[in-house]
């Protein structure tokens, strides 16, 4: 059998004319190769979030921002700062100005009958250039005589995001006061939240016990996984159930797709969540890093009982899978995260929570889907050894995607590239599938 | 031997996700519509509103019956698509149509809903008091 693996290997690597390449130099190729992919995904799902978002339902079109940039050739999604807009760019790519539009965030400033949204364009000194009502659910005849009113509508160009973040005073145009006065803040809102001036501003770091309890959790699991000493490998056991204990029955922080899809779409908490985002890295980092997965074999209170359930049944009713059927459902996990890809990118309204068990280990706020997948999950694992996590887990094998490999590359990323090509089809397709989608 | 197993089980796999893909995008297809149809019956409605200075003084109608009025005092231009046919709205009564219009006793103000063709609930809902956007 291990002969069988080796000729195999040997002929991938011939077949990529890589057999007399160096593992010194494969090794870390692989590591590089899938700390890029990695971190290409989460940046492309990031940025879509975010140009989503600007977007809305009417995203700002070029030819908008000409009216105020005469030389305004493409916009381009700013995915650094949290404004959450686009940079203007000229014919030759350089940065000359800065767009947004105040919905939907705007979408409680009423005027007459409804909101307005607005058109903000700022020059390359972040000066207001202008202003203009894109679209307005106001009285029509009121929304003209402001728009044509220059007078208010460019009383306040030249003004910086922070002088727009604080005025505060409005005077409307008359026979059109409230659509006027909605309009004006409308850009003062946009503008302080932009400015992080609104809602708080950005959030504190916020350090509790449940952080350093989860610290401690992970911490315990990569003692097991590199001191292996005998006094701490006797203890293993109990290791395990008190991590079962509190991780899966009274935190429920079990890394999950539901959470790591919304963690790329709207930014890693680790203010907010200091303790589950070092229980991430650590998932990710450490099997990357040394090829040991820590957290599917060490933390993952599903593994644990999956491993438990193995052990008490006995082996003649164990269900021996063909080899053939278990090459077919081999491809389920790798399936599995192109659906998520999928539901994250197109926005398609299925609860990720549903299509793993790990939510049910929150007993109050489990679904009925996550919860039938969870007890079909352990009743196969009960006659086909740890058999969620290797034909169903998709968050096991996206820890396992970035695992070293001691021969530089592995045949799984292959799924690796598939999914990166998929994210790439996604993210660069979108002006090609959005219509289709009528997005 | 090997395909012969292989393939039907990929197959079945891929046809089972493929299939709830499916039905997600049938069901974004469907709201953005629908979406896309109550956003050009109120501007219409708002257009009649400006003019007549008040809403349609019917305290309610169905969407064919509101359709007809707008179109036949020239607020809109184009009929729109029915999000429950996906075809242009044909005013013949017959068709599926799950829009209702609702206005006051003195007709100030409005409220356009699409219904759940199988529960009756309002799916989306727009009006001139609480809900004037989308």
């Amino acid at each position: 059998m291990a002969q069988g693996k080796g000729s195999s290997k040997t002929s991938i690597l011939s077949a990529l004319g890589l057999a007399r390449v160096d593992r010194k130099i494969l090794v870390p190729a692989a590591m590089l190769f899938r700390l890029g992919a990695a971190l290409a995904i989460g940046w492309m799902i990031h940025a879509h979030h975010v140009r989503a978002t600007a977007e809305g339902d009417r995203p700002i079109l070029a030819s908008e921002v000409r009216d105020f940039l005469p030389e305004t050739h493409t916009l381009s999604v700013d995915t650094i700062t949290s404004r959450g807009g686009f940079h203007v760019l000229n014919r030759e790519r350089s940065k000359i100005g800065y767009v947004v539009r105040t919905m939907p965030q705007s979408r409680d400033i009423k005027g007459y009958s409804g909101p307005s949204d607005v058109l903000m364009v700022f020059d390359p000194q972040d000066s207001l250039a202008g202003i203009a009502i894109r679209h307005s659910y106001d009285t029509p005849s009121h929304v003209e005589d402001v728009s044509k009113d220059y007078l208010f509508m460019e009383r306040w160009n030249g003004q910086s995001w922070s002088e727009l973040a604080k005025q505060e005073k409005v005077f409307g145009v008359s026979g059109a006061t409230r659509t006027s006065e909605a309009v004006a803040n409308s850009v003062f809102l946009r503008a302080a939240l932009a400015e992080g001036l609104d809602q708080g501003g950005s959030p504190t770091f916020h350090f509790r016990w449940q952080d350093a309890a989860l610290i401690l959790t992970a911490t315990a699991g990569m003692l097991l996984a590199f001191w292996r000493t005998p006094k701490i490998q006797r203890r293993k056991t109990w290791i395990h159930a008190a991590i079962v204990i509190y991780l899966g029955l009274i935190s429920g922080d079990l890394l999950a797709q539901s959470l790591l899809s919304s963690w790329m779409e709207h930014g890693i908490p680790w203010k907010t969540l200091p303790g589950l985002v070092f229980l991430a890295a650590i998932a990710f980092l450490i099997p990357w890093a040394t090829g040991r997965p820590v957290y599917c074999t060490h933390i993952c209170p599903h593994g644990h009982l999956q491993r438990w359930l193995m052990k008490l049944v006995p082996a003649r009713r164990k269900l021996r899978l063909h080899l053939d059927i278990q090459w077919g459902l081999l491809a389920l996990p790798g399936l599995l995260l192109a659906l998520v890809l999928t539901v994250v990118f197109l926005k398609i309204p299925i609860d990720l929570a549903g299509i793993e068990p790990f939510d049910a280990w929150a007993l109050r706020g489990a679904g009925i889907a996550t919860i039938i997948i969870a007890i079909v999950s352990l009743l196969f694992a009960a006659v086909v050894p740890m058999g969620f996590c290797r034909f169903g887990c998709p968050t096991g094998l996206l820890l396992n995607l970035g695992q070293k490999y001691k021969h530089g590359f592995h045949r799984r990323d292959g799924w690796l590239l598939g999914l990166l090509g998929l994210a790439c089809f996604y993210y660069f397709g979108y002006e090609i599938w959005k219509p289709w989608l009528m997005l | 031997m090997k395909l012969a197993i292989r393939l039907p089980i990929l197959f079945i796999l891929v046809l089972g996700l493929g299939s709830l893909v499916a039905q997600g995008i049938r069901k974004v297809r469907h709201e953005q519509q629908t979406r896309a149809m109550l956003l050009q019956v109120q501007a219409a409605v708002q257009d009649y509103h400006v003019d007549q200075e008040r809403y349609i003084p019917r305290q309610e109608l169905t969407g064919s019956q509101l359709i007809s009025v707008l179109s036949d005092f020239g607020f809109l231009n184009e009929l729109p698509i029915n999000p429950w046919t996906h075809e242009l709205w044909k005013l013949d009564g017959e068709e599926p149509d799950f829009l209702r219009y609702a206005t006051d006793p003195n007709f100030e103000t409005y409220a356009l809903r699409a219904l759940n063709p199988k529960t009756g609930e309002v799916v989306l809902e727009i009006d001139s008091v609480e809900q004037p956007s989308l």
